[in-house]
């Protein structure tokens, strides 16, 4: 069966300010813009790629490096690694949302038309994020709309997507509240007035409205504490397996990678060090920074 | 029928269409406008047949429109206080909006000797289009004797030697402050409107960046999400003037601050409309025989602003009513905001 999400070769080169400042002509103020076009920072004369850096791509810190995954219907896919991994670079370049310097990530959509999300038209890809694809945030703030009342941020993607009914948009949005166990009486409370963990439910509800396919979720449960972590975890899972949704999960948390993610990729420094089965990883690593990273977490 | 505002309404001898006269200064005319209208400069060319006829089959409203704009380009010498490459600037910018609907396309707003706010977008439109065969009716909310009104036609009677009218029937532009008249309009006829913010969404998207984007992507759910917050909190849509309207089924447009009772008066109509900002330098248009669909939902269906009162001075129980307060013992009064249409009722009933 062919796989819903097929990514290959992702790369993405932040380029540094010093790597730019040196790239200037330095003739003085009035030397003018380099000869090249502007919009191709390949031709810019660079300091030199660093030793690990492919030729052909602009210096600077790569925050992903040919970086390939696939994931199929129903599956989720965990990312692991510390922080600056690249984790949530990645994710947003599976998504279209950054575009990568070298790379496809292929989507095949519901009419099983493969989209390559880096190559494709704005209009196109902002209908596909809220229809068929979801982008769950790290802090809610990013992902919700806090100036409109809980209902409304919920009924967004039904009334973009062509609702032209005020009564069905308003029923699917109390019926999404109360799938993520938020009371219904607060429809029509702004989001100002939730806690965390509510705004990360009210989120997930959002983004699960228009009945997708594939959700990338960047760090569901950061930022909150133990106990409602547990509670969105256990939400997530039921809801993930109730829709046979496929996800694509960055957390630093291997717990949380252990819970909800059938298969696992281990990233550092931008690059893909492990992969395989959730528990055959974390179990018995291989490479060295897995080891590294399972050996690191606490236990009571 | 109460006789003091009776009197109000009445306007005093109005002596701004005598164009020997010069209402500012309470005395006749200076140089050069003074002079009788005997040489007055044609008007340009015959409209040119091959003119957007590939457009014709399908669109007869364009054809008129770009029609209306290319028989207008033939002042010359400073005519209308603009200069003839400003004029141009404008109508360029005009053809554009007109080409594309409800599109918002940005020209260099010139300063006018006014404040922003008081009709600049509307008053460089004017200017740019003024021929001197055209008749201008000026109208402030709907009434041709306000403050507003009256200064921007004299402005023309003084700077073009326009010939001014009231009736809206005459006119073949009308520049006005967030009313449409009463009256049907007619094809051949320009409406000019003075805009603040031309932007629709802009109370929900600060970012300019942004609006252009959702434009250009036709996403609009931003402004349904409006609709859905009113309907949740207030029960009802709560928008009674600056409807927003999709025009073409395509472009989110903002009507200016006409009230919704006008929206209808938009769709389709046989007119030229044409929207100026001043502060914000844009131009949009709805061209002849074009839709204009007022947003909203299937079960909350859009709903001009209707009155349980007629007017008090004509009896009309069809028009966009103002409510006038009489005295301080809660007398009130509703009459015709359409002052032209209220005192031509009257005389013929």
């Amino acid at each position: 069966m062919k796989p819903l999400l097929a990514a290959h070769g992702l790369t993405k080169i932040f380029r540094s300010p010093s790597a730019e400042q040196s790239a200037e002509p330095t003739t003085g103020p009035l030397a003018g813009p380099p000869a090249g076009p502007l919009d191709r920072p390949s031709d810019w004369p660079a300091t030199g790629p660093s030793a690990e850096q492919p030729a052909g791509l602009p210096a600077g810190q790569p925050a992903c490096l040919e970086v390939a995954l696939e994931v199929h219907a129903g599956e989720v896919l965990g990312l692991v690694g510390e922080s600056g991994s690249g984790k949530s670079t990645l994710l947003n370049l599976l998504c279209g949302a950054v575009k990568a310097d070298a790379g496809q990530s292929l989507y095949r959509d519901a009419l099983g038309l493969e989209v390559d999300l880096q190559n494709v038209e704005e209009v196109d890809r902002r209908r596909l994020m809220r229809s068929e694809l979801g982008f769950v945030r790290q802090n809610p703030r990013d992902g919700l709309n806090m100036n409109v009342s809980a209902g409304a941020n919920v009924a967004e993607r039904l009334l973009a997507g062509g609702e032209r009914r005020y009564d069905r948009a308003r029923a699917a949005a109390a019926a999404w509240l109360e799938r993520v166990e938020i009371p219904v009486r607060r429809l029509d409370d702004s989001p100002e007035t939730y806690s965390g963990g509510m705004l990360q439910r009210l989120q997930i509800a959002k983004n699960l409205v228009a009945g997708p396919r594939l959700v990338f979720l960047d760090e569901p449960t950061g930022g909150l504490d133990v106990s409602v972590q547990a509670r969105l975890l256990d939400l997530l899972r039921n809801l993930v397996a109730g829709l046979r949704l496929a996800v694509v999960l960055t957390t630093h948390d291997l717990a949380v990678a252990r819970l909800l993610s059938h298969r696992i990729l281990v990233m550092k420094g931008g690059r893909t060090v492990e992969s395989g089965l959730t528990d055959q990883v974390l179990d018995d690593p291989q490479a060295p920074y897995t080891q590294l990273l399972t050996s690191s977490t606490l236990s009571l | 029928m109460t006789p003091s505002l009776e009197q109000a309404r009445r306007p005093a001898p109005d002596r701004s269409f005598d164009r020997s006269f010069d209402p500012l200064f309470d005395r006749p005319f200076d140089l050069p406008f003074d002079q009788p209208r005997t040489q007055a400069p044609p008007l340009g060319p015959a409209p040119r047949p091959a003119l957007a006829s590939s457009l014709e089959p399908h669109d007869g409203g364009l054809r008129a429109a770009l029609d209306a704009l290319d028989r207008r380009s033939s002042t010359t010498g400073g005519y209308a206080y603009l200069d003839e490459e400003a004029k141009r600037e404008i109508r360029r910018g005009l053809l554009k909006a007109v080409a594309v609907p409800g599109h918002q396309t940005p020209f260099s707003g010139r300063e006018m000797p006014m404040p922003y706010g008081w009709g600049t977008g509307g008053v460089q439109v004017t200017a740019s289009l003024l021929v001197p065969d055209d008749a201008l009716k000026v109208i402030d909310q709907g009434a041709d004797d306000t403050v507003n009104a009256v200064s921007i036609r004299v402005f023309f009677a003084r700077t073009a030697r326009a010939k001014t009218t009231t009736r809206t029937s005459e006119a073949t532009i009308i520049q006005t402050r967030h009313r449409i008249p009463e009256t049907p309009l007619a094809p051949g006829q320009i409406m000019v409107y003075q805009v603040p913010l031309p932007e629709p969404l802009r109370r929900l998207e600060p970012r300019e960046t942004e609006t252009a984007t959702l434009h250009a992507l036709a996403e609009y759910g931003l402004m349904r999400l409006k609709l859905y917050e009113d309907v949740a909190k207030h029960g009802d849509i709560a928008l009674s003037y600056d409807y927003p309207v999709l025009v073409g089924g395509r472009y989110l447009m903002s009507p200016s601050p006409i009230p919704s009772f006008d929206n209808p008066k938009l769709d389709r109509s046989p007119a030229l409309h044409l929207f100026g900002a001043g502060r914000e330098k844009r131009l949009y248009a709805v061209p002849p025989h074009t839709s204009v669909e007022s947003l909203d939902f299937e079960d909350f269906p859009f709903k001009p602003q209707s009155w349980a009162q007629v007017c008090g001075l004509c009896g009309a129980a069809d028009s966009y009513l103002d409510e006038a307060v009489l005295d301080d013992r809660g007398g009130r009064l509703f009459v015709c905001s359409d002052s032209d249409h209220c005192r031509r009722r009257r005389r013929t009933p």
